[in-house]
């Protein structure tokens, strides 16, 4: 059976974060609440680098949250990068379980605990609900594609490049110039663009 | 010579892309090379634009690939122009029994460079070994124990259960190249997409438990379109599918397509007591002979269609007649794409015993058109075939074909016995293929290999291209022959052999 939340063991390190497994005192009525705004009132969620954005609707009153995840120490960072040299080849976005419990072993925090992300939203107050609710839709992202849980935590001067580039041999239909269309490029737009 | 972006412009599958311009002269420049290499290795047959650019994209990938084309575009024909691109190697097809004649008429039909052996022959360089995966089951030594250069899984969708012995058996076999064949839109049902895709390229897409979570549940359950997006793109490098409409300005407007199946057992059986009783009491003299000669044939072409036709029987069904099986996976991927299609017979047991079949496998009630019904019933059914409110497959008795049906909706016609003139079935393909039809109509016409339906095929050829007024039904042929001259017609033929 496959759990709505935390179905890889990248997404169940961010979940550990949101839902304590130790509870001490009364219990967290917020969890509840921003379970069901993720499941259903959470639109247009990106991650550029290390911020999240999302738009959140609950009570028929809409906002847009930023979340800037913290980046690793540098220590944890160079544990991570050593890992993932060994780790071998990816196929779409995902890492193997293994390795979040070897990373959480060598001291690695994987996630952020909740009150280290810094949140803004574009308007009035912010509620933790909403930050919970994000932080949810993000663990079933995670759950998707867990090399985003390395991806949100790496400083982004380390970052891979984000620029897009289109594939060897294909020319993006954004980059096509009507102008140009029927002509027949010289030599000079060639070199131009063999060095895009 | 530098080309014009408008020279180059055709759109890459995800939409967003075009070729470069040297990309485009390099794919051109290969797509003649292969061209060249087929034809060198002994391919007879021309293929299509899609069909060369389908076989080299099957070349690039790495091991294994699913070819999921739509019924009627090809996909045993690329599949064979693949074998012949890995030379120096015996290569094997796993397929239902209902096809594996289809098989070996193809590969003799358009490969000289191929030879199509069967399960007890000895594979060698440049045979193809046609078995079925009955035979995967039973005695999958012969089949695992060697090095194959191409091996061939025909409607994979058969065996898309990882837990089956067929599947787990069939991962065992070790060939240079590991090809899946389904017309069934795989994208479609993630779980067999994913039995498939680890069939021909192990591992390509994690393990079924970790595809389950990062895939299924978030598309099924929540309609993740990031996990679908990274889906789509993950499986362009596994799967091919060309649906019609895609490739229709390639297609000419009207395809017939002839399909041979495989006789079972009980068939044999069957055909060969009545050939048997027949000539044994004697066919008689006169007006006699003309009653017992067309009792004899119809009888054949009932045991031809299936057992339970000729036995009166409501069932079982399957596994019994390889013509039926045949049209049974056929209407499996039509029911699955919902393009519309015709399926004639000239009986009426026969036409009950198809909507029952379909009735109980997909729940479906399709509709059987036939000259007994009222004209208010029959407009209904009409209407709602074209409208698109009823089901995407109709039954239609020839017979009740003539008139000025319109069933325009149709892309594919399916006679499932052959008359005698080949005048009537046009006439009833043409319900599909008319004005108003504006997209490319495949006929295919299905017949039991070895049987008197080879000879009603013949037949057909040599007629036509005749004026029809020149046509006389086929039975008259028949009845003027002498009792040896017709049983060297009607006896099973070496392609109905056991």
């Amino acid at each position: 059976m496959t759990r709505e939340f935390g179905a890889t063991a990248w997404g169940r390190a961010w979940l550990k974060q949101i839902e304590p497994v130790l509870i001490t005192g009364a219990p967290d009525r917020d969890l509840p609440r921003a379970r069901a705004l993720a499941r259903h009132a959470i639109t247009d969620l990106t991650i550029t680098g290390r911020r999240v954005t999302a738009s959140i609707t609950d009570r028929s009153h809409g906002q847009t949250l930023a979340l800037d995840i913290p980046a690793w120490s540098g220590d944890e960072q160079r544990t991570v990068e050593r890992a993932l040299t060994s780790t071998g080849s990816l196929h779409a976005g995902d890492l193997p379980d293994r390795l979040a419990t070897d990373l959480t072993a060598a001291g690695v925090r994987i996630a952020p605990r909740i009150e280290e992300i810094a949140a803004a939203g574009d308007t009035g107050r912010i509620e933790r609900r909403h930050v919970l609710a994000v932080c949810y839709a993000l663990v079933q992202r995670i759950d998707e594609e867990p090399v985003l849980a390395v991806r949100l935590r790496t400083p982004s001067e380390t970052s891979p490049s984000t620029v897009k580039s289109s594939p060897a041999g294909l020319l993006a239909l954004t980059d096509i110039d009507p102008k140009t269309f029927y002509l027949v490029p010289t030599v000079r737009d060639r070199r131009n663009a063999a060095s895009r | 010579m530098p080309l014009p972006v408008a020279g180059h412009c055709a759109l890459t599958p995800d939409g967003a892309h075009v070729l470069t311009a040297e990309a485009t002269t390099d794919r051109l420049r290969s797509a003649l090379t292969l061209t060249d290499s087929l034809a060198v290795a002994g391919l007879t047959a021309t293929l299509r634009g899609y069909q060369l650019a389908g076989v080299q994209w099957l070349l690039d990938r790495d091991g294994g690939a699913v070819l999921a084309d739509d019924m009627g575009l090809g996909k045993t024909l690329q599949a064979i122009a693949l074998m012949l691109c890995h030379p120096k190697a015996a290569h094997l097809v796993i397929c239902p029994t209902s096809v594996s004649a289809n098989w070996a008429r193809e590969i003799a039909r358009h490969a000289s460079g191929l030879r199509a052996v069967g399960d007890h022959d000895e594979a060698a360089l440049g045979t193809v070994t046609v078995t079925t995966y009955a035979r995967l089951r039973r005695d999958p030594d012969r089949l695992t124990g060697r090095l194959w250069g191409v091996v061939a899984f025909d409607e994979a969708q058969q065996i898309k259960n990882p837990r089956t012995l067929a599947y787990r058996t069939a991962k065992t076999i070790s060939a240079h190249y590991r090809l899946a064949i389904t017309g069934t839109p795989v994208e479609n049902q993630l779980g067999d997409l994913w039995a498939l895709g680890d069939l021909v390229r192990p591992g390509l897409l994690g393990t079924r438990r970790r595809f389950r979570d990062r895939y299924i549940v978030p598309i099924q359950r929540r309609g993740s379109p990031t996990a679908a997006h990274r889906l789509a793109a993950h499986t362009r490098d596994l799967v091919l599918r060309r649906t019609k409409t895609e490739v229709a300005p390639e297609l000419p407007a009207r395809h017939v397509i002839d399909v041979a199946c495989a006789i079972t057992s009980e068939q044999r059986r069957l055909y060969e007591a009545a050939l048997a009783e027949a000539f044994d009491t004697g066919l008689g003299a006169g007006s006699a002979r003309r009653t017992s000669v067309l009792a004899l044939l119809t009888r054949l072409k009932q045991v031809c269609n299936h057992p339970a036709q000729v036995l009166g029987q409501d069932g079982p069904l399957t596994e019994r007649s390889g013509k039926f099986d045949r049209l049974a996976d056929m209407l499996d991927e039509i029911i699955d794409t919902g393009a519309g299609c015709l399926v004639f017979t000239q009986y009426t047991a026969m036409g009950r015993l198809l909507t029952a079949d379909l009735a109980d496998r997909h729940g479906l009630a399709v509709p059987f058109l036939h000259g007994g019904l009222r004209p208010a019933n029959r407009d209904r059914i009409v209407d709602e075939f074209q409208s698109g409110k009823g089901p995407n497959v109709l039954v239609v008795s020839l017979r009740a074909a003539g008139f000025g049906l319109n069933l325009t909706r149709a892309t594919s016609v399916i006679h499932y016995d052959r008359w005698w003139n080949p005048a009537v079935e046009d006439q009833a393909s043409d319900r599909a293929h008319r004005i108003g039809q504006n997209q490319p109509v495949t006929i295919y016409t299905l017949r039991t290999a070895g049987t008197i339906e080879d000879h009603i095929a013949t037949m057909h050829e040599r007629k036509r291209g005749l004026a029809d007024a020149a046509l006389t039904g086929g039975e008259a042929d028949l009845l003027a022959l002498g009792d040896e001259e017709l049983y060297g017609i009607l006896r099973l033929g070496p392609e109905a052999a056991r």
